[in-house]
């Protein structure tokens, strides 16, 4: 099983060692990659499944001949209808980028994208981004002063929400590029993760399950979809900057008050989990494409 | 032998931490303060008291008011360095630097012994010898993010392994990213001239500095210990350069990690600080 995307973002989401039959690689590729080179490794290793991170970056037709199953993960947010945010208007431009021929089915993360999706690539499934068995990790006893971390790139938006906290706690902002040992080793020294959305719209980010499947307190704006996540019982919601600040206050105070959430979280985590995942979809893909076959030309 | 002197330092650890020993040095024995705009003054002046120091060093001016600075009965010296947050959140309500009150109170630079303005120090012990580069080298960048840092930034974060931290890092994480990364890439916030909080750090730690023009230079010269880029195609080119050949760029690490002892802090605070004492 071939897993395709950069691995700064989706290593993380893949399955890292052989499970249920399924032995997986990672081929690194990012947009304006060397597909010739990625498609010469994927015929190397040969694999039935190829899981492709963001479709829309590989170039038309690069998987036309491949001789496997494969499936696109749509992994960014898109509008969900009309009056867009910009940020999501030109995530949908990339998108349109995508060549529906690469692949014989698309998962996307969100199912509230599917119909704006569809019209570029029809949408199969939607199930969140799973969590690599190696993140999975002990609730462990908090830190005093907790440890707080936030994983993602910085925007404006983030930063308003972000600037009160990272002048009152010690808030590691890793912007960008860490993945691997290193992502795991950094997830355990940390006890409370914050999840923002990259702008003012909607969202459920895969940073999320990520820190509860490492035992963190999750602190996160609304979650749309919730992908069954139940809020104020395995993650905190904060609805603004003096909701995030305010729960931060409590946290460093008194760092055992949310230890139930963290549990919870930790236990709902298992859902997401990469091995648990993967071999479900994968018999599933295999099953669908005996059943009903695929446009693609050569499955 | 003279005693050694002892000097406090106060600031937040994860903006100016890399400039302050961590152990006395070279006649330098130094203590750290965590302080953050807006925490009681009462705790600074408490640390400092049971420090017994002969000079306080306070970075950022306006990091604490007026009145706390007249409180120290020993020099206190202010170190001219910018917050490390977007200019874009000096007005957010919910930060101390917004609130009149604050502005009112804040420390100017009349209210020190002496104001300083030269580049952050870099701490003894986070000097190394420049290493041989990796064979997937990674760039590093530590510091906010801007609007106009990002579009220098975007295009080599998808083609080249670079990590950035933008707040937080210090101590021994800080320590970790450095000992990982191969390059380091210093690049402006805004517009207009500058030099960068953590140049000196950069070269200390005897990473390859990438960077946009230096003004001033403060004795760095651009092609013999650093790389000069301009522009973010630049910036890609020199990184595929590096990842093409790691070792292509090794008499210029060692050239920079030389310049570094410019920047060592039982040298620069043996300086500027003993004439303040």
């Amino acid at each position: 099983m071939a897993f395709v995307g950069q691995t700064t973002f989706f290593h993380a989401c893949s399955l890292q060692a052989p499970t249920a039959g399924l032995v997986p690689r990672f081929f690194e590729f990012r947009a304006g990659g060397d597909g010739g080179a990625l498609l010469a490794g994927l015929r190397d290793f040969a694999p039935h499944v190829a899981v492709v991170f963001r479709p829309e970056v590989i170039p038309p037709g690069l998987f036309a001949e491949l001789p496997a199953i494969t499936l696109g993960f749509l992994s960014e947010p898109l509008p969900r209808g009309d009056g867009a945010h910009g940020d999501l208007k030109r995530r949908l431009g990339e998108l349109r980028a995508a060549d529906a021929g690469n692949f014989d089915c698309v998962v996307s993360f969100d199912p509230l994208i599917a119909d704006t999706a569809r019209e570029i690539l029809p949408v199969w499934r939607s199930l969140p981004l799973p969590v690599a068995d190696s993140l999975f990790a002990p609730v462990t006893p908090m830190a005093q002063p907790p440890c707080v971390l936030f994983v993602g790139r910085s925007t404006p938006y983030r930063e308003w929400l972000l600037a009160p906290i990272k002048l009152e706690h010690d808030v590691l902002h890793v912007a960008f590029g860490m993945s691997g040992p290193e992502l795991v080793e950094l997830m355990g020294r940390h006890d409370v993760a914050i999840n923002l959305h990259n702008e003012g719209y909607p969202s459920f980010e895969n940073r999320v399950l990520m820190h509860l499947a490492a035992g963190h307190l999750v602190v996160s704006e609304e979650l749309d979809p919730l992908h069954g996540l139940e809020p104020g019982i395995d993650f905190l919601q904060v609805d603004s900057a003096r909701d995030l600040r305010r729960a931060l206050a409590v946290v460093a105070r008194f760092p055992r008050v949310h230890h139930r959430v963290r549990v919870r979280g930790r236990r709902k985590a298992e859902q997401f989990r990469a091995s648990r995942v993967y071999p479900r979809l994968v018999a599933d893909l295999v099953a669908d494409i005996d059943a009903f076959g695929s446009s693609r030309s050569a499955p | 032998m003279s005693d050694p002197l002892r000097v406090t330092f106060v600031g937040m650890a994860s903006e100016v931490g890399h400039a302050v020993p961590a152990a006395a040095v070279d006649g330098l024995e130094p203590m750290f303060v965590e302080h953050r705009p807006g925490l009681p003054a009462a705790r600074l002046l408490a640390h400092i008291a049971a420090h017994a120091p002969d000079v306080v060093v306070v970075f950022g001016v306006g990091s604490v008011p007026a009145a706390t600075v007249r409180a120290v009965d020993v020099p206190v010296v202010g170190w001219d360095v910018a917050p490390d947050r977007p200019p874009t959140l000096n007005h957010h309500p919910d930060l101390p630097y917004a609130s009149a009150g604050f502005l009112a109170e804040r420390a100017v630079a009349a209210d020190y012994d002496r104001v300083i303005d030269r580049p952050l120090p870099v701490a003894d012990e986070l000097f190394t010898a420049p290493r041989q580069a990796r064979a997937e080298p990674r760039a590093l960048v530590i510091g906010h993010s801007s609007p106009r840092n990002e579009r220098v930034l975007i295009d080599s974060k998808h083609r080249h392994e670079v990590l950035h931290i933008a707040a937080g890092l210090k101590g021994d994480a800080l320590v970790g990213a450095l000992a990982g990364s191969d390059v380091a890439i210093n690049v402006r916030d805004e517009d207009g001239p500058g030099f960068g909080p953590r140049v000196g750090l950069y070269l200390a730690a005897g990473l390859l500095l990438v960077s946009e023009p230096l003004a001033p230079p403060h004795g760095l010269v651009a092609g013999t210990d650093h790389i000069e880029i301009r522009t973010s195609a630049e910036l890609v080119d020199v990184l595929a350069r590096v990842r093409a050949d790691p070792g292509t760029f090794t008499a210029m690490r060692e050239a920079g990690r030389r310049a570094a002892e410019t920047f060592r802090a039982s040298r620069v605070y043996g300086e500027v600080l003993v004439s303040a004492s």
